[in-house]
């Protein structure tokens, strides 16, 4: 007879398998950094200090968390929207971009009261956003072009358009650098939490989140993207036109890219001045990835990796290790999530132990 | 005003940077048509040329040797490759996904290193004396008027692209290495069915585009520019990948496309100073003309393949 | 008198979830002989020449090549002791040229390294004409027929050295022309010396071009002989044996209206195949229509044509007196089609997704599930229950994924939910294939009830001869995509005479025929 601690062990390791697999990647992650940081740092021991408890030490550290939190809640809603069909239409990036720009153009270029302002820029963001986004998602369902290479390269293409909008239409003459004017007052987002820059627009991400909890989980057009994205050729068989409901998760994945720009330019920023890709697209794969495409998973990925880029940065600000070695780790979060092997072996073994145990074999 | 800018000198002067601008499209077409005719997707050539070229321009600061330099490129892009090759067909990790994250990771560590050895701005070397490739002038070609000004003058990487579009076509079509790659990358079961060792085929196809790549990356970092920057390769591996499906893996048409390619990027350039065209506007079109021509092209392919079962 | 080529002496394969594919199996064949290996789907002809050609490893048992024994554990052994394989899937690299393909893996070189292609077409080309094919070495595979291709296959093996020559099924890709061609060659390799095993269904093919056969059953060896001191019936009352039976009750059906009905339908793959040739047969409400055939016959493009996942040439296809050419799949379930696929994880289930939504895919669009544009989780978990209890449907949590369900209950879960959507027409392919007794005998009298119950029409596609005669009422025959018979009435008919309908031994007038449209 076995040992019945083993076994309960055994199968919890089986239950929450993906959890584990998970943990371990990131384990392995961090191993590697840990190992980068020793051989480069002169003061490990202030390194580790600053990552794990840097963002706490202060009222104005933790708020950048929350800042950060912001867009990359977004994105990440926005990439996992696109995955939940599984179409890699990796545009996120380019779109806050875009987003970031459009909205300065409308915040520069038309005039309306406070509050109405900038709930207008972002849903108007959101609608060139999504649309956007249906470039790659229409040329992939009716030519079968590559959905990732269209997308990487609208990227680039989005990249110069924003960069284009930022030094010939909005450009403000009278700066030395290049940049919009300050937003009138009324299309930015107030700080509304003392010493720190959190804005209004974190209840934007917050009523996200539970908009696309509630309508994946409470409407029809969530439960068929749910069901096209676990079987595509079922979700057909049982009446599902999968095509509009690729292109409809498309749309609103890349809307939320372009409220996530809107957001963070009226909010942040202030103004328009930034002339390249932010990257927090890609941060939103990593959260999709981890939060495995799911709303609260995601929100909890986003704040966790805000995190972990707020005490980079402390880090970078006070001891010799810069902040890219984060977008380092990142990345082998993601290769090693995405190796689907990567201890599938053992979880095999022990699922053919269990199931002879559980007696009887099953015909075919 | 057209008239006054298009002088023969300004002809001159754009096609030789369009030979210039091609040079790496090509390595990277090359290297992304290995891949592709062993069946692989490989995303990562963006990656691997970014790689080599931070490795090729600062162990040239260290070692001013510019053949260690270009050696030591090319095993960081042998070393990116095996790492690939280990997770997707050991692992059997999903190949977009990792592809993606290594460029991302690449990216990170182009800003890292260069920071932690050098100091001072990160992701750049610019400032630290790093070697170059001189531009040759080629003795008899140069005296030809007007094609001589285009032709000569190039780096010898540039004129190494001949021999390497020669090797890497010759090696797919005319070996029976590539007759096996070319099985085991279209039906890998069918391949297997004869013996073929298809994983061992598959990971030679790694190595082969890691080495190719790294010339690619050498060139940016190393004549391009005199100095390493972390975004110096620019979606350049993209649209290698780009113009490898775009050619159905044919190295011969990959680099006429590859000047195509190369003379819209040149174009971006000399339009911009000649006629004070916004540069954006203009850098925007590799980009379009990309997703033009994967749309075109895979397009056709359904049509092509439609037809050709339908006999 | 011929020796012996092949000897497989006590072949054993027990699979690892505990399912015996060969029982002990003896299989004998003389050299220079074309000899058939007769079986129905899963009899284990498949895995026996498997592990013949080393694919497949055996747990007991030992292979004698000319009287000595050899050890095959894997391909490339067995092409060392001389035997070849063509299966029925074809081994070929399309962009490459026929030359490249024939010597994939041992190619002639012109230098170290430099592949010579010249070289291979000459060899290509002599074996070619050694057997009177005709052939272009430097033609690519896309741009050959299959007939071709097949040639390609056969001087694959002969180039490396194949005395024993397996293939399997090969004339079901194969046109009539083709066919003829084809026996020409195998008749011209077995008197050059080859031995020849050929798999196959087609009872006929045996008759005319085999020396001997030898029939195996559910994983055991039933009989050989020569083809000559038999008949194609005997052959396939060897093939078919009797169930246990399971009797159901039913009464006599009382018809309501038509409400499938197949016209004239002719259907061709995008690759040119035809699958189906002028169908012509009814259903009507109240009544069970069997669909008798062996695989690959034409079933199962029925089935998804009439389910909405394709979309026929010729001809018209009527659900409810309406034609569903331009009807998206949703209008059709609307109008009462049910399905249940054969492919169970492909079309029946999402794997990935929990039981309780695979439970209401088919429903949640509409009342009582939906509610204006929301979804009433509630009134799912509600429905999710009742099936559950009312299917016997075993599983811990409704919310864990269907992947987590045994076959059996995965196709109960699929039953559940396509009966209780006020079918009016179900179609049902392979509904007990691969799951317990159990499970089966309730799909089947439910089948039944529905059917005498509620005058909903089913459509029937069984390979298992006892329950398609317990079930159904009426059965049609499909064989090479036409209809081989039509049975009025099942009680004139019993599963041997059935078997040869299938097999092609035998085959109705086309006035018999005509009779499918009642």
């Amino acid at each position: 007879m076995c040992d019945p601690l083993k076994e309960k062990m055994r199968r919890i390791f089986i239950h929450n398998f993906e959890a584990f697999r998970i943990l371990v990647a990131i384990t392995i992650a961090f191993s590697v950094i840990a190992v980068l940081v020793l051989l480069t740092s002169d003061d490990a021991g202030a390194v580790s200090y600053w990552f794990i408890l840097g963002p706490l030490t202060s009222m104005r550290r933790l708020g950048g968390v929350l800042e950060l939190s912001i867009p990359f809640i977004l994105c990440g809603l926005s990439v996992s929207m696109m995955f939940q069909v599984n179409k890699f239409n990796l545009c996120s990036d380019g779109i806050f971009y875009i987003g970031m720009a459009f909205a300065s153009v409308f915040a520069l270029k038309l005039d309306l009261p406070p509050v109405v302002f900038p709930i207008v820029i972002i849903v108007l963001c959101a609608v060139i956003g999504g649309l956007t986004a249906l470039i790659p998602a229409s040329l992939n369902l009716k030519f079968n072009a590559s959905v990732v290479v269209c997308a990487l390269m609208l990227n680039y293409v989005l990249q110069y358009l924003g960069r284009y909008i930022l030094l010939y239409k909005v450009k403000d003459p009278a700066l030395t650098y290049n940049g919009s004017a300050i937003f009138p007052k009324a299309a930015t987002l107030t700080h509304f939490v003392a010493k720190t820059r959190i804005h209004t627009g974190i209840f934007v991400a917050i009523a996200a989140v539970l908009i696309i909890y509630w309508v994946l989980r409470s409407t029809k057009l969530g439960f068929a993207i749910r069901i096209t994205g676990k079987n595509e050729d079922f979700a057909r068989a049982s009446g599902i036109n999968v095509a509009l409901t690729v292109l409809v998760s498309q749309f609103i994945g890349g809307a939320l890219a372009g409220i996530g720009g809107a957001v963070e330019v009226m909010g942040i920023y202030q103004q328009f001045r930034i002339d390249t890709l932010l990257g927090y697209g890609f941060d939103g794969l990593l959260i999709a990835v981890i939060g495995k495409n799911d709303p609260l998973r995601v929100t909890v990925a986003a704040v966790a990796l805000a995190y972990l880029r707020q005490g980079a940065a402390l880090v970078n600000s006070y001891t010799d290790i810069p902040l890219e070695l984060v977008q380092v780790l990142q990345s082998m979060i993601v290769i090693f999530v995405a190796a689907e092997q990567l201890m599938a072996g053992l979880k095999h073994k022990m699922i053919v132990e269990e199931s002879e145990k559980a007696g009887g074999v099953q015909h075919v | 005003m057209f008239k006054e800018v298009i002088t023969g000198a300004f002809v001159i002067s754009f096609l030789y940077s369009v030979i210039r601008m091609a040079t790496p499209l090509i390595y990277a077409s090359m290297g992304a048509i290995i891949s592709k005719q062993a069946g692989t997707n490989n995303l990562a050539i963006e990656a691997t040329m970014l790689i080599s070229s931070m490795v090729g321009c600062i162990t040239s600061v260290y070692i001013p040797n510019i053949l260690v330099a270009i050696v030591a490129a090319i095993v960081a892009g042998i070393l990116l490759s095996l790492f690939l090759a280990f997770m997707f067909l050991k692992l059997e990790a999903n190949c977009t996904m990792t592809c993606i994250s290594l460029n991302t990771m690449t990216t990170g560590l182009a800003m890292f290193i260069p920071f932690a050895l050098f100091g001072g701005s990160k992701g750049s070397s610019m400032g630290k004396a790093s070697l170059t490739f001189p531009s040759v002038q080629i003795p008899l070609i140069k005296e030809i008027p007007i094609l001589g000004s285009i032709l000569s003058g190039h780096c010898i990487l540039t004129y190494l692209t001949i021999l390497v579009t020669f090797l890497v076509w010759f090696i797919i079509f005319r070996t029976s290495f590539g007759l096996r790659m070319r099985a085991a990358g279209e039906n890998p079961d069918s391949a297997m069915s004869v013996g073929i060792d298809v994983y061992g085929v598959k990971l030679k196809s790694f190595i082969l585009t890691g080495i190719v790549c790294s010339l690619g990356g050498c060139f940016m970092s190393m004549y391009y520019l005199s100095w390493f920057t972390a975004g110096m390769v620019a979606g350049r591996g993209f649209i290698g990948v780009s113009i490898s499906n775009l050619t159905g893996g044919k190295p011969f048409m990959a680099v006429l496309v590859a000047l195509i390619f190369g003379a819209i990027d040149a174009m971006a350039l000399t339009f911009q100073s000649a006629f004070n065209f916004p540069a954006e506007i203009l850098q925007m079109m590799p980009y379009i003309a990309t997703i033009i021509g994967v749309t075109l092209v895979s397009h056709l392919e359904v049509k092509r393949k439609q037809k050709l079962l339908a006999k | 008198m011929s020796e012996e080529m092949l000897s497989m002496r006590n072949i054993v394969k027990v699979y690892p979830n505990g399912f015996m594919a060969n029982k002990g199996i003896n299989f004998t064949v003389k050299k220079g002989e074309i000899h058939a290996l007769l079986g129905e789907n899963g009899a284990g002809k498949t895995t026996l020449m498997n592990i013949l050609f080393g694919l497949e490893t055996h747990e007991e048992g030992e292979i004698y090549i000319e009287g000595k024994k050899a050890e095959i554990h894997n391909p490339l052994e067995a092409i060392q002791n001389g035997i070849g394989m063509v299966h029925q899937h074809f081994k070929l690299i399309p962009s490459l040229t026929i030359a490249e393909n024939v010597v994939l893996g041992m190619e002639p070189e012109s230098r170290p390294g430099v592949f010579d292609l010249k070289e291979a077409a000459k060899i290509t080309r002599e074996t070619a004409e050694k057997y009177n094919m005709n052939i272009d070495p430097y033609a690519t595979i896309e741009s050959v027929s299959v007939g071709v291709k097949q040639q390609v296959e056969i001087i694959k093996i002969l180039v490396r050295g194949a005395r024993i020559l397996v293939l399997d099924e090969p004339t079901a890709v194969l046109t009539p022309q083709e066919t003829q061609q084809l026996f020409k060659e195998l008749k011209h390799l077995r008197d050059e010396g080859n031995t020849i095993i050929f798999i196959s269904h087609k009872l006929n093919e045996v008759e005319e071009i085999c020396d001997a056969f030898t029939v195996l059953r559910r994983g055991e060896l039933v009989g050989s002989k020569r083809v000559a001191e038999s008949s194609a019936s005997e052959m396939s009352a060897m093939m078919i044996g009797k169930n246990i039976d399971l009797e159901i009750h039913k009464e006599e059906p009382e018809l309501s209206e038509e409400r499938i009905r197949f016209e004239g339908v002719d259907y061709v793959t995008i690759f040119g195949k035809k699958k189906l040739e002028d169908i012509s047969f009814n259903v009507y409400g109240g009544e069970v229509m069997g669909i008798a055939a062996i695989e690959g016959n034409g079933q199962n493009e029925v089935a998804e044509i009439l389910s909405g996942l394709l979309k026929y040439q010729n001809g018209r296809v009527l659900l409810g007196g309406e034609d569903i050419k331009e009807k998206s799949i949703r209008s059709l379930r609307e109008a009462g089609m049910a399905y249940i696929s054969n492919d169970r994880y492909k079309f029946g289930c999402a794997g990935l997704a929990p039981i309780r939504d695979n439970l209401v895919a088919d429903r949640y669009f509409k009342t009582p599930v939906a509610k204006g544009f929301m979804i009433q989780n509630r009134v799912i978990n509600e429905i999710a229950d009742g099936l559950i209890e009312e299917y016997d449907i075993r599983c811990k949590d409704k919310l864990e994924n269907a992947s987590s369900l045994s076959g059996g209950n995965a196709q109960k879960l699929i039953v559940a939910r396509e009966f209780t959507n006020h079918p009016r027409a179900i179609i049902a392919n392979q509904p007990t294939r691969g799951i317990d007794i159990g499970s089966s005998q309730m799909i089947r009298e439910r089948l039944v009830s529905l059917s005498r119950e509620q005058k909903v029409a089913v459509l029937l596609i069984s390979a298992d001869l006892t329950e398609l005669l317990e079930v159904s009422d009426k059965i049609i025959v499909l064989h090479n995509g036409k209809i081989a018979a039509y049975i009025p009435d099942i009680n004139q008919i019993d599963e041997f005479v059935l078997g040869e309908y299938m097999l092609g031994a035998r085959c109705q007038t086309p006035e018999e025929v005509r009779c499918a449209i009642h």
